[in-house]
């Protein structure tokens, strides 16, 4: 694969796989790490793209490698204060949606991501696929495990973060 | 909050990453994927070219010596080479053992527990790779003196080669064997440690399942 058809291939994958990559860095960081975590998610796809062979779909591959990325990320201490400079000036060009709904939703997802940033690494890993709609044999075959292990892995995590969210829903009203 | 309104949640369109946010952050990493291979090359190259100097400076003293100084007798000259040879074939090692684990650990397709391994392995080279690093500069504190007496018996080196030879070298590989130390001890052994944990991590559940 040369320089242009891995660029094609890459800019593709982002443009139909972008929200992978925001909710593994919203559940893997917080504040302006999210940014650095991001860049590596990016790096590891780039990397990754000549080696997709077709055998599994597009996005089975794509969440394998962001997961095994965000799993194995290290925040880095250095340049703290330059990355958070970057990473409020970037937070304040967004354009912000006004509408008190979204407003609210915005709010309950900041506070669901911080849960599951609670969770230990592969369990955290395990509820997010889950939430992006992964089946338990997709999500055992991504990790190695045995699908009834992932089901009884989530069904103690969705009790625990649904327990979790029905206080913070109480405090939201 | 139950399970379902939580999914609701997750689909909104506010858990979407917005458009003009990842084009700069994709902008931001094109602009550090060139910085990194322009570094990766310079390095490269720079290794390389510092190799290349020195052994071919060797090579002309031995096939053309200089008709004014005392031509090389390998025979009695034999360290200088050594020392030479030790570096490439620490580099010939290195990129051996690399393409053995890039072999081993090429697959994409595998699962992630299976790259947590490959990412362990890779560990445990990089600390193999040290010990080659650390045993090359205890072979070349050992052959200093048999150079420096070689050299001095010839004739090509005086009294102001044993600064260099006894002093300096030994503390710039001081220095290098407690940077190696450092690198070990502060990114090598805690990432060791983390990967062996999240790997303990599966293990754990899978045999709590198992009993359960």
């Amino acid at each position: 694969m040369n320089n242009h058809e891995q660029h094609l291939r890459f800019e593709r994958w982002l443009a139909d796989h972008a929200a992978v990559l925001h909710h593994v860095s919203n559940g893997f960081a917080e504040g302006a790490d999210r940014h650095d975590l991001m860049q590596e998610l990016l790096l590891a796809l780039w990397r990754a793209a000549p080696a997709f062979r077709g055998g599994a779909l597009p996005s089975t591959f794509i969440y394998r490698v962001a997961h095994n990325t965000a799993l194995t990320w290290k925040r880095a201490q250095r340049n703290y204060r330059n990355r958070l400079e970057r990473f409020e000036q970037l937070d304040a060009e967004l354009e912000r949606d006004g509408d008190a709904r979204a407003a609210r939703e915005r709010e309950t997802l900041e506070l669901l991501y911080a849960q599951i940033r609670q969770l230990p690494p592969i369990n955290r890993s395990l509820i997010l696929l889950h939430l992006d709609g992964l089946s338990y044999a997709e999500m055992a075959e991504l990790h190695g495990l045995s699908e009834t292990n992932v089901g009884a892995r989530l069904t103690r995590l969705k009790q625990k973060i649904s327990a979790a969210m029905k206080d913070v829903s109480h405090e939201l009203r | 909050m139950n399970f379902d309104d939580i999914r609701q949640t997750w689909r909104s369109a506010q858990n979407q990453a917005p458009a003009a946010h990842l084009e700069k952050e994709k902008m931001k990493f094109f602009t550090d994927l060139r910085r990194r291979r322009r570094g990766a090359v310079i390095f490269m190259i720079w290794i390389l070219a510092v190799l290349t100097t020195l052994t071919v400076s060797l090579g002309r003293f031995v096939l053309s010596p200089d008709p004014a100084k005392p031509p090389m007798n390998l025979a009695n000259e034999w360290a200088v080479i050594v020392l030479l040879a030790l570096p490439w074939i620490c580099l010939g090692i290195f990129y051996q053992k690399y393409r053995r684990h890039c072999a081993a650990h090429a697959d994409y397709n595998r699962s992630i527990s299976g790259s947590l391994r490959g990412l362990l392995d890779e560990n445990r080279l990089a600390r193999d790779r040290q010990k080659w690093a650390a045993i090359l500069s205890g072979v070349m504190l050992l052959l200093i003196p048999v150079i420096v007496y070689q050299l001095r018996a010839a004739g090509k080196a005086g009294d102001e080669v044993l600064v260099p030879a006894f002093v300096m070298l030994p503390l710039l590989m001081g220095a290098i064997y407690l940077g190696m130390a450092w690198h070990r001890r502060w990114v090598l052994a805690p990432r060791q440690r983390e990967l062996e944990g999240l790997l303990a991590a599966y293990n754990e559940d899978d045999e709590a399942s198992a009993t359960r």
